[in-house]
């Protein structure tokens, strides 16, 4: 009857095992801090790695590692330029980096078709990178959910705070809900001690538990670290600056974790 | 999820609370000595919204916004633009969500009109009242003539005195179709060769009085011809008028941008499109109305003389950019009654009226 496509997937992007969703539900719990570190830290174990600021309304990527890339997804989504065509090294992490544009560029405004289209691209172009982090936008609205479709891995960021927390278990619940197998991992950020993170993942754990019937599995915790706002301040990763701080090494054991985990099948 | 945090003596006291505050299904998620050492903080939590009642299913627009950003997407605006609507949209779309008629059936279209509204200007050609003489303006094959003799014809049949007059004496053929016209009308057609006649031409009609309409017609101009826009130019300053944009729907949204611009600099303040008959997708006249500044007036709606010219509101408007069709048909949307097959499966734009 129509050539016209349907408005969202009529069958979800195929999933990419190493392309990696970082959310949150909550914003300014750490999440994009988080990506760029863990980028970072598999680019230093030797990983070819792609970051990909997916906050498609608040993008900050770029922000925060102090680059002004020459193109961003902006163009890609303007028709100007292909996703691979738009990726940057970023020499001190070694790693490459697809910025978004905060503000204007019509990122917001992008239909679900449209979005979908994207997120399949990607899937495509994480085929090659050992992994593809993909800094996903606050909140659980359809363009969060969309762009989370083609993850392998979808890890939640989430602090003690209760409003987070709160949020985090919301998009978990939406994430469950959009694709049943999808494999959830919780960090916990801005950790007291490693044992009081411990404890903000048990809550958590249990609420999912209870009324999600699934406790996804703790992939460490980040203790709070003044150097991290040091870092972001001064506009690099923490690892250039610090890299045995505490927040540094609780990274590099995320990473140690990921890369120690058998590549998922599809 | 609610969750919330309890300050208690002993465990059954912050269970008697919990329960209190959240009901009997909520749960404990955790419990540790209180910071200042007596009693207990305790976190519970309740999930109440059942899932699927939370989650609308992926195949359905979510929310007005939504829906708005597909509708335009689909007429090609360009995404800086839409963005900008979508973003203005969002108090409204809030304000409906907290109604809960975010999905009511014209909930995009009211959205959407909001948005238009804040992001452009809207100014009506004066059909009854006074105004300054309306120079139509625009690139070759815009229906400039045509849309002069329905502007004339409108103002007759509102027994309004009408004075037209033509500077299109280059063009073969140009003065004659208006001529055609206005014989019909039973009206003089004056010929304007230069600014200079066009002037004599102006203060005749300023003489008949405020009451009469006057209607120029300008000849096709290159809007990358310096020589022909200065000419235009020239002929704008020749007096006192309002220049009107005749654009054509269906251009690349580029290109109106540009040809827009180039009208806009030469004093153009109002856009009239035309051809939205022959037309689906109209991100072309968005962009032109938002790059060179200039009001939304009439739209055309066919090529007969006697009727299809409207004028354009943001309701309106954004019901040309969001068709009736239920938004999840959106692609595979057809008219009622029609029986033959379509080149183009896009919806119709539609005031509501099908359009035959």
């Amino acid at each position: 009857m129509t050539q016209t496509p349907p408005i969202a997937p009529a069958s979800p992007p195929r999933k990419a095992a190493n392309l990696i969703a970082v959310a949150s539900g909550k914003g300014g719990v750490g999440k994009t801090f988080f990506s760029i570190s863990l980028a970072t830290a598999l680019a230093r174990a030797g990983r070819k790695v792609l970051l990909l600021d997916g906050d498609l309304g608040l993008a900050n990527v770029d922000v925060q590692l102090g680059i002004m890339p020459p193109r961003d997804l902006s163009w890609v989504i303007a028709g100007k330029a292909l996703l691979h065509q738009v990726s940057v090294p970023y020499a001190p992490g070694g790693f490459d980096v697809i910025a978004g544009r905060s503000g204007a560029g019509g990122l917001a405004a992008l239909p679900p078709t449209r979005l979908s289209i994207l997120a399949g691209d990607l899937a495509h172009l994480a085929k090659q990178y050992d992994y593809a982090i993909l800094d996903l936008g606050a909140g659980v609205d359809r363009l969060v959910r969309i762009m989370a479709l083609p993850c392998g891995t979808r890890i939640v960021v989430a602090t003690a705070e209760p409003t987070s927390l709160t949020d985090a278990y919301a998009f978990m619940k939406v994430s469950l809900s959009d694709d049943p197998n999808c494999d959830l991992r919780i960090v916990i950020n801005q950790a007291r001690t490693s044992g009081e993170g411990d404890k903000t993942y048990q809550t958590l754990a249990k609420a999912c538990e209870t009324f999600l019937k699934r406790t996804p599995p703790q992939l460490g915790t980040i203790r709070k670290d003044k150097r991290v706002l040091e870092a972001i301040r001064a506009q690099t990763p923490i690892f250039v600056k610090h890299a045995t701080s505490d927040a540094g090494m609780d990274i590099e054991a995320i990473a140690a974790r990921l890369m120690a985990r058998p590549a998922p099948t599809e | 999820m609610r969750m919330k945090m309890f300050y208690a003596e002993s465990m059954p006291e912050a269970i008697r609370r919990v329960r209190e505050d959240l009901g009997d299904n909520a749960i404990i998620l955790s419990s540790q000595r209180s910071e200042s050492g007596r009693g207990l903080r305790v976190t519970a939590a309740i999930d109440d919204d059942p899932m699927a009642a939370t989650l609308p299913p992926m195949d359905q627009p979510l929310d007005a916004l939504e829906a708005i950003a597909i509708a335009l997407d689909k007429h090609g605006v360009p995404p800086d633009l839409s963005e900008r609507l979508v973003r203005a949209a969002a108090p409204l779309a809030e304000k409906l969500i907290r109604a809960a008629s975010a999905l009511a059936v014209d909930a995009p279209i009211m959205t959407l009109a909001a948005a238009l509204d804040s992001a452009f200007q809207f100014a009506p050609l004066p059909e009854r009242h006074p105004g300054k003489p309306l120079a139509l303006i625009g690139p070759p094959g815009s229906g400039k003539t045509v849309t002069v003799a329905k502007l004339a014809a409108r103002a007759v049949l509102s027994n309004r005195p009408v004075h037209v007059i033509t500077t299109d004496t280059m063009r073969a053929g140009g003065v004659d179709q208006l001529a055609a016209f206005t014989r019909i009308l039973s009206l003089d057609l004056q010929t304007a060769l230069d600014a200079e006649t066009l002037a004599d031409a102006l203060e005749a009609s300023r003489i008949a009085g405020p009451e009469t309409l006057t209607l120029i017609d300008t000849g096709a101009v290159n809007p990358y011809d310096d020589e022909e826009m200065d000419e235009l130019e020239r002929l704008l300053a020749a007096g006192n008028m309002d220049a009107v944009l005749v654009l054509p729907a269906g251009y690349d949204p580029e290109e109106a941008a540009t040809i827009a611009k180039a009208f806009g600099r030469l004093g153009a303040t109002r856009l009239l499109a035309t051809r939205l008959d022959a037309a689906r997708r109209l991100g072309s006249i968005l962009v032109a109305a938002d790059v060179a500044n200039l009001s939304f007036c009439d739209v055309s709606v066919t090529s007969h003389v006697a009727d299809g010219l409207l004028p354009v509101n943001p309701v309106s408007l954004a019901k040309l950019l969001i068709p009736d069709a239920p938004l999840h048909d959106f692609g595979d949307y057809a008219a009622p009654g029609a029986a033959s097959p379509r080149l183009d499966e896009s919806p119709r734009p539609s005031f509501g009226v099908p359009f035959a």
